[in-house]
């Protein structure tokens, strides 16, 4: 199953999902020529950067990533944003690019479904950038991130689509946008 | 073998959703307790998962009453060993509209559904505190959006959404994670009774067009449940097609 990562840059999370995906039986694609299973999109939020493209990109690379089509044809697109989209008193911008995300997503899950495309985020934070923290013993691991994106992607997750996952240690739950 | 090692109790896992994850558990390595009501219907279960060479016992709970919760959760430690993972599938479904509903309706809806839930979650959370970790997986509906007919049965799956979210709140300093699956339309003998022009309403209100199978609900189940989802808690998955996403009200 050949998966795509695109990212912002080459981060510890895009190198530990791409481990990990390999881990799980991925064949990790060089580019998006070829027909794919997944595609994964870093859009690099979590690590603090904030590249206001990343919503034009996501909207025009769903409708454009070569998925295969026909009756056993479909598809997943795991999207990686930040729990910064339920608000952010320090990071508008962040927060800004974050909820258009996890609105496309919502919207091009719906858009993609006949055609089989599943399409989810994941909203993890990173403490060095936000002034939250998790609730569990540990802070929120890169490799937890990385396994809830190759859970999203995964076959068996088929009937899951248009969803969030918060990956921050239950530092959202106070939000009422987080339910 | 993500779950080698480890041990559950699944509530209501005789059949249906609840088998699937039972299954889907013990094929990932756990040691699961099948809990059910029905002593019959845990033991066929259970006899059926050992003999695919799975470690699978069966208990008989009524997960309503609280000295069942506990035993329940003895029974499983006395067995297979300390309790790592406690799936709170057991669930009833009354529908009634609201001028109709009965009294017992009501009650015995909020009993199974929502008191059953914090019922057996109380007795792990003891446990599991003490050893500092824990999983706990509250099977809701996406029904607590709210349904036509379906007061009681949405109101106590809205029930089990805050519980899990205050449980996620009250034991993550424990180290245990409580998040819940949400289910949407998913094939079991409940839809296949339907007439074919109910069947047809409920597909066309799905987005993909497809109904979903236990498996689908087990294998969400098995993320929450084993190591992926370490830093993931108090969180509500759809597993529904993305019915979730947008309300067309019949």
């Amino acid at each position: 199953m050949p998966v795509v990562m695109i990212g912002s840059a080459p981060t510890n999370l895009t190198d530990t999902v791409l481990a990990q995906l390999r881990d799980a039986g991925w064949d990790v694609a060089p580019d998006e020529s070829g027909p794919v299973d997944a595609v994964v999109v870093d859009a690099g939020l979590a690590e603090g950067t904030v590249n206001d493209t990343a919503v034009a990109e996501l909207l025009a690379g769903a409708r454009r990533w070569p998925f295969h089509s026909g009756d056993a044809g479909g598809g997943a697109i795991v999207v990686v944003g930040s729990r910064d989209q339920l608000g952010s008193g320090k990071r508008a911008e962040a927060a800004a690019v974050a909820g258009a995300l996890a609105s496309v997503v919502r919207s091009l899950a719906l858009e993609l479904a006949p055609a089989q495309v599943r399409v989810n985020l994941v909203a993890p934070f990173d403490p060095s950038v936000e002034d939250v923290r998790s609730l569990l013993p540990t802070p929120v691991a890169v490799e937890d991130v990385a396994a809830t994106v190759a859970f999203l992607a995964d076959p068996r997750s088929s009937y899951i689509t248009g969803q969030i996952l918060f990956c921050c240690g239950g530092a959202s739950l106070l939000s009422s946008l987080s339910v | 073998m993500k779950l080698k090692g480890k041990t559950a109790v699944v509530t209501g896992a005789a059949q249906g959703i609840g088998l699937a994850i039972a299954t889907e558990l013990a094929t990932q390595g756990a040691a699961v307790t099948i809990a059910d009501r029905s002593a019959e219907g845990a033991e066929r279960a259970a006899a059926e998962l050992t003999a695919s060479g799975l470690t699978a016992s069966a208990a008989v709970a009524d997960i309503t009453s609280a000295d069942a919760a506990d035993a329940l959760v003895r029974v499983s430690e006395e067995r297979h060993g300390p309790l790592d993972i406690l799936v709170n599938n057991a669930g009833i479904s009354i529908n009634s509209g609201i001028r109709k509903l009965s009294d017992e309706d009501w009650n015995r809806t909020l009993a199974v559904n929502l008191t059953g839930v914090m019922n057996c979650s109380r007795a792990a959370a003891r446990v599991m505190a003490d050893r500092r970790s824990g999983r706990i997986v509250n099977i809701t509906s996406r029904a607590w959006l709210g349904w036509f007919g379906q007061s009681a049965y949405s109101a106590s799956k809205g029930g089990v959404v805050s519980l899990s979210r205050s449980l996620a709140i009250e034991l993550a300093r424990f180290g245990i994670t409580v998040n819940a699956v949400a289910p949407g339309l998913i094939d079991t003998p409940l839809i296949r009774n339907e007439t074919p022009e109910v069947l047809a309403k409920l597909l066309a209100a799905q987005p993909t067009g497809v109904i979903g199978r236990p498996e689908d609900v087990a294998w969400a189940v098995s993320y929450f449940a084993g190591p992926a989802s370490g830093s993931t808690t108090g969180q509500v998955l759809y597993v529904c097609g993305g019915k979730s996403l947008y309300t067309r009200p019949a």
